[in-house]
């Protein structure tokens, strides 16, 4: 339960980041977890001011292997990645 | 940014070819290039530019006319630089001009420092001109507005620079391109990238060449430019033409596709209306040149019939 709500507050946060970074052409609100962050218009751009916004929102450091579009296509991928490395 | 053999200090690669190192010494000790003191830049002799100029017509000849040609210096404005993304995303690679905007008093303090031997350039100020990083970046500024139906074509050519000090002779810091360009309709900005890029190959193979094209991406500075080379690589946007140089497979071309990067950030408009997409097909006219000495050998005199006769008649 406890890890549900976190994961939750997780999802959300990351949802705010895109949405402040991102450059979307759509409304945030109507993107589900497994839309493509890409085809809603998010840049190269973007996706590297999103990143650098998710790295100092978590506390975290996306490492080598992970710098890559497919890591930041979903609001659920992007949740994937930060969950595994505030897990170590 | 292909992969590049490492370099031992054998004379011949396993195919009998001499090495890099080999060829380089060849190189050097004929005069076709000078060292001019530091790496990655050099001197050119009469018999390279011999080569590069006739390399040039090929390409312009690959335009078949279609082309407004252009010649652009080695310099750029510096915002221009900005916009075009280059200081964001090759950070490493950019060479700033510097100037000299001092009073008197900063003139003594920069004539003690050229005295002492410390840093006289610690006095000068950034210009509002780069080094210019890839001849294109001239060539956006041009079509910001809306695009005549069609879109644009334009042939350009220039000196470049790009930070990366090597004493390679294939890796140099200031060099010339010669590109083709097209912005305009998206599915005709990609037509144009692959048509050039078959187009390049062929004109490079009838050269004498052994090239090869090879899916790449630019060398981004930092983490985030390893999400961009990743995006680079998923979207299939850059390919490069790779001849040996010596033993080292050296990329002499390449074909890109910028998708709606420029057109952005320049703000240019189809006929249509929409934010245009553009490619460009670059030759490095150095490296083909080096390619061509490599295959061919040091006395272009001697180079095959075939060869001589598309490049000089």
């Amino acid at each position: 339960m406890a890890q549900d709500i976190v994961g939750a507050d997780i999802t959300e946060q990351i949802r705010e980041v895109i949405e402040r970074f991102g450059n979307l052409v759509v409304d945030m609100a109507d993107l589900d977890d497994a839309d493509d962050l890409f085809r809603a218009g998010m840049s190269s751009f973007g996706n590297i001011s999103v990143m650098l916004a998710l790295e100092e929102s978590f506390n975290v450091e996306f490492p080598e292997p992970m710098l890559r579009r497919d890591t930041f296509e979903t609001v659920a991928s992007i949740r994937r990645a930060v969950l595994q490395l505030l897990e170590q | 940014m292909t992969a590049h053999v490492t370099l031992g200090t054998r004379e011949q690669a396993r195919d009998g070819a001499p090495t890099l190192e080999a060829f380089s010494r060849q190189l050097l000790a004929s005069g076709i290039l000078s060292p001019s003191g530091v790496d990655g830049v050099w001197v050119r002799s009469a018999t390279f530019e011999r080569i590069t100029e006739a390399v040039q017509r090929s390409v312009t000849a690959l335009g078949r006319g279609r082309y407004e040609t252009i010649q652009v210096p080695p310099v750029i404005a510096r915002a221009t630089l900005e916009r075009a993304g280059y200081v964001r995303s090759f950070t490493d690679l950019v060479g700033s001009v510097h100037v000299f905007r001092g009073s008197d008093q900063q003139h003594a303090d920069l004539l003690r420092r050229c005295d002492a031997g410390t840093d006289w350039a610690a006095v000068l100020d950034p210009a509002d001109v780069m080094l210019s990083s890839a001849a294109c970046h001239h060539v956006y500024p041009m079509c910001a507005g809306r695009l005549p139906p069609g879109g644009r074509r334009v042939e350009v050519r220039g000196e470049c620079f790009r930070h990366e000090p090597s004493s390679q002779v294939t890796r140099h810091r200031s060099f010339r391109m010669h590109e083709l360009v097209f912005v305009g309709e998206p599915v005709d900005a990609l037509t144009h990238r692959d048509a050039g890029l078959a187009e390049g190959l062929e004109l490079l193979s009838t050269l004498g060449l052994t090239v090869e094209a090879a899916a790449a991406n630019d060398p981004f500075f930092g983490r985030a430019g390893a999400i961009l080379a990743d995006g680079q690589r998923q979207d299939a946007a850059k390919y490069e033409g790779v001849a040996p140089v010596g033993d080292l497979p050296t990329a002499i071309m390449s074909a890109n596709y910028a998708a709606e990067h420029f057109g952005a950030a320049f703000a240019i408009a189809t006929a249509g209306g929409v934010v245009a997409h553009s490619s460009c097909v670059a030759f490095g006219l150095d490296r083909v040149a080096l390619a061509l000495l490599s295959a061919h050998g040091l006395d272009v005199d001697r180079w095959p019939v075939g060869v001589r006769q598309r490049l000089w008649q």
